[in-house]
């Protein structure tokens, strides 16, 4: 047990922050979301600083990054309110990198390393439907996919004749045509329809399934960090805003929701870091993800409306950053698997036995 | 970051799994427990043989006996006992006073108070609370009063748990009543069978002994004194912390029981609540909630292993804790409808043999001991989270 950053993992957190503290101000991201879309110039800006291929094993020429290492650096880029797709991006390559096809695995090398391309996990939900034909050419629609307009690339999950399976596209192809959406958190986003789309077989049930876990505790990781940043602005704030003659921070009644902010924060942080370790260790079992998914959605929508509530008017104004935060973690608190999603989960297995210890 | 046990802890923490399974057997739901039982003999023994195997003092330094290991292995060892109800001792007298003597201690003092300790001769009640002094603990009027190589105590403290058994109370007094109230504060170790202490017992509402003690012209050496003279209150926070964090533990592995039980209990007697989609929901939040105090129980013994004192986790965890107790003690005898009324000796039978109700009040009673969750918060969003001192009245 150590709840420490490793050598590795200062030195990812240090020089991502940096990077962000240079690269992205409050005005560029405003600008980004007011144009609709990604950070196009940023996401080359990673890539070429090497950070698209850092969770490529060293076998393949990368940087050899496990899952906590692309946590870490996920986590600092959520707080700077980066438009970028590197949560969905990353969940690909891990596990692509870790239980793809050879073939996928050149494709992806060559789509994010060479080309600075995007990927965005694009799994079918309730009502979707993808087919597979026997030349291996994708059909059918997917209602939400994450940075599916700004991503070069899809992969997209299909249940065909032997079960789940990963297919590759090139989100460029004329038979993919997507329909932009709009949700609470601003980000990109697609309706993607398919019509017979070469695809490269990316991987069978067990890369699935890992996609799965991969995708939804980077999505916790988001929430405790969008829950962390909403913290953050709080505390400067209510030491300094000055009310009935007083800092508002003095008061008990702001102290005390303070207090349950970074207790709840504390709690699915460590929820939230085992279940990454867990996974990048192949033990982590579908209560203990749907364990960690309810407490970071819960955690990261009462940590973010607090904020508000602390903050009183500013915190509502397009022009201070709050709203990026409670927005992103609104949306995030909802996909892969919401907390009422993921409490019905535990609910099926609740009277297993569990090892408390 | 790692979320497992290095091979040296995990065979550490088999070999306490052994000995536990030795010595308890973790009752079930339709067994009768005893929670009262930490002064009996079998008690006492397991102290001492947990110190014959080093297991006590194993993150101590090494001129006390100690193999200045990882503070985990202390972690480890508490949990796995609670875990198992494994009893030694009274909870609290090795983990807490122990450390104080060791840190604040004469060289004398060590030499005679830790041995005896560590064989379960020595058990400390806590003199903090008087009639006057709860919350605002600082404004204690107990009074010590030097007269050569001894003082006078005169006073009386309430809510001495245990002090019915133990041999000694760790009491603080004022020495100094003209200094601010902090600073007046000494700390003195002083056996319960003096001439001039009368123990009273107060029943509470939860089938729990209590007692008040009074102090008349109690005479103690000036050598029982632990600490600098008026230096008591910077010796209680430091201790108050490192209680919090052993309380983590205890609250939470409570918690955790009569969770286990409850599930056993709906098994065997109402499947029919077990197969209400709303009630299996209830209780998947219940575990949720237990999750995330697992998760600040770990949290805090992490920044026990860094050398650090756990003041903002440790608090953060006695607060999930309580605040857990009463809701889940509370949802689960909803969900029971009128079974959820009856106590532990109803003829019909009571839910969990009365567990559930013994923990409501429980619960209740633990959200403003050891420090009202109030002021846990105040301690989080102050030293925690470096928000500005509210005004406080002297």
């Amino acid at each position: 047990m150590n709840l420490g950053l490793s050598d590795t993992q200062e030195m990812i957190r240090d020089s991502m922050r940096q990077q962000l503290q240079r690269e992205v101000s409050w005005e560029r991201v405003s600008a980004v979301i007011a144009e609709g879309g990604h950070d196009d110039a940023l996401w080359k800006r990673l890539a070429a600083d090497g950070w698209l291929g850092f969770a490529f094993p060293e076998s393949m020429g990368g940087g050899g990054a496990d899952l906590l290492d692309v946590a870490v650096a996920l986590e600092e880029i959520s707080k700077s309110a980066a438009v970028v797709p590197f949560a969905e991006t990353m969940a690909c390559v891990y596990t692509l990198t870790r239980r793809g096809t050879e073939g996928a695995q050149a494709a992806l090398a060559e789509a994010v390393v060479e080309n600075a391309g995007a990927v965005a996990p694009a799994l079918a939900g309730p009502g979707d439907e993808i087919t597979v034909s026997a030349e291996g050419a994708v059909s059918g629609s997917i209602r939400y996919v994450d940075y599916g307009p700004a991503s070069t690339h899809h992969l997209v999950s299909a249940s065909g004749p032997v079960g789940p399976q990963l297919l590759l596209v090139d989100a460029g192809n004329s038979g993919v045509t997507q329909r932009s959406l709009d949700n609470v958190g601003r980000t990109p986003q697609s309706a993607a329809a398919y019509t017979r789309v070469p695809a490269i077989a990316a991987g069978g049930e067990d890369a699935a399934a890992l996609l799965t876990q991969t995708a939804t505790v980077l999505c916790c990781v988001q929430l405790v960090a969008f829950a962390q940043q909403a913290l953050d602005l709080t505390i400067p704030y209510v030491r300094d805003r000055v009310q009935f003659g007083r800092a508002i921070g003095t008061f008990q009644a702001v102290q005390q929701q303070a207090a349950d902010m970074v207790s709840a924060l504390d709690a699915a942080r460590y929820l939230t870091y085992e279940a990454v370790w867990k996974v990048e260790h192949g033990t982590c079992s579908p209560a203990d993800l749907a364990t960690a998914k309810a407490a970071a959605s819960r955690t990261g929508v009462f940590v973010t409306l607090t904020a508000h509530q602390l903050h009183g008017g500013m915190g509502m104004t397009e022009e201070y950053p709050l709203h990026f935060f409670s927005r992103r973690a609104k949306e995030r608190s909802l996909a892969w698997g919401s907390e009422h999603e993921s409490l019905a989960l535990l609910a099926d297995s609740v009277t297993d036995e569990t090892d408390w210890r | 970051m790692r979320f497992d046990w290095p091979p040296e802890q995990a065979e550490f923490r088999e070999e306490v799994r052994q000995f536990a399974a030795e010595r308890s057997q973790k009752p079930s739901w339709d067994q009768d427990e005893d929670r009262e039982n930490w002064a009996s003999a079998e008690s006492r023994e397991n102290l001492a043989e947990l110190d014959r195997r080093g297991w006590l003092r194993r993150s101590w330094p090494k001129d006390l006996g100690g193999q200045e290991m990882s503070p985990w292995y202390q972690f480890l060892l508490a949990i796995e006992l609670a875990y198992t109800d494994v009893h030694y001792g009274r909870r609290g007298t090795s983990s807490m006073i122990g450390p104080a003597i060791q840190r604040f201690g004469t060289d004398a003092q060590r030499a005679e108070y830790l041995p005896k300790i560590w064989s379960g001769e020595i058990t400390c009640a806590l003199g903090y609370s008087e009639p006057n002094a709860g919350s605002d603990l600082a404004s204690l009027r107990t009074r010590a009063v030097r007269d050569g190589d001894s003082y006078v105590i005169n006073g009386s403290k309430i809510w001495t748990s245990d002090a019915h058994w133990t041999s000694h109370v760790y009491l603080a007094v004022r020495t100094d009543p003209q200094a601010p109230k902090h600073r007046g504060i000494s700390i003195f170790i002083v056996p319960l069978n003096l001439k001039g202490i009368t123990i009273r017992p107060i029943e509470m509402m939860f089938h729990h002994r209590t007692n008040e003690v009074f102090f008349d012209d109690v005479v103690v050496p000036a050598d029982w004194r632990i600490g600098e003279e008026n230096r008591g209150w910077y010796m209680l926070a430091t201790a108050l912390d490192h209680e919090r964090a052993t309380m983590a533990i205890n609250n939470y592995m409570d918690l955790v029981h009569v969770f286990e039980w409850s599930i056993g209990y709906l098994n065997a007697t109402r499947p029919d609540v077990l197969a209400d989609p709303v009630a299996r929901r209830k209780l998947a939040e219940i575990r949720l909630d237990l999750s995330m105090l697992r998760a600040l129980v770990m949290t805090t013994g992490s920044i026990v292993a860094s050398g650090e004192a756990p003041s903002k986790e440790a608090s953060a965890s006695k607060v999930w804790a309580t605040e857990l107790g009463t809701r889940m003690t509370g949802t689960m005898m909803d969900l029971l409808g009128r079974d959820g009324t009856q106590v532990a000796d109803s003829p019909v039978g009571s839910p969990v043999r009365g567990r559930l109700e013994k923990q409501l009040w429980f619960s209740a009673l633990q959200r403003f001991t050891g420090g009202a969750n109030e002021i846990q918060r105040t301690i989080i969003a102050e030293r925690g989270l470096g928000l500005p001192r509210e005004r406080r009245p002297a």
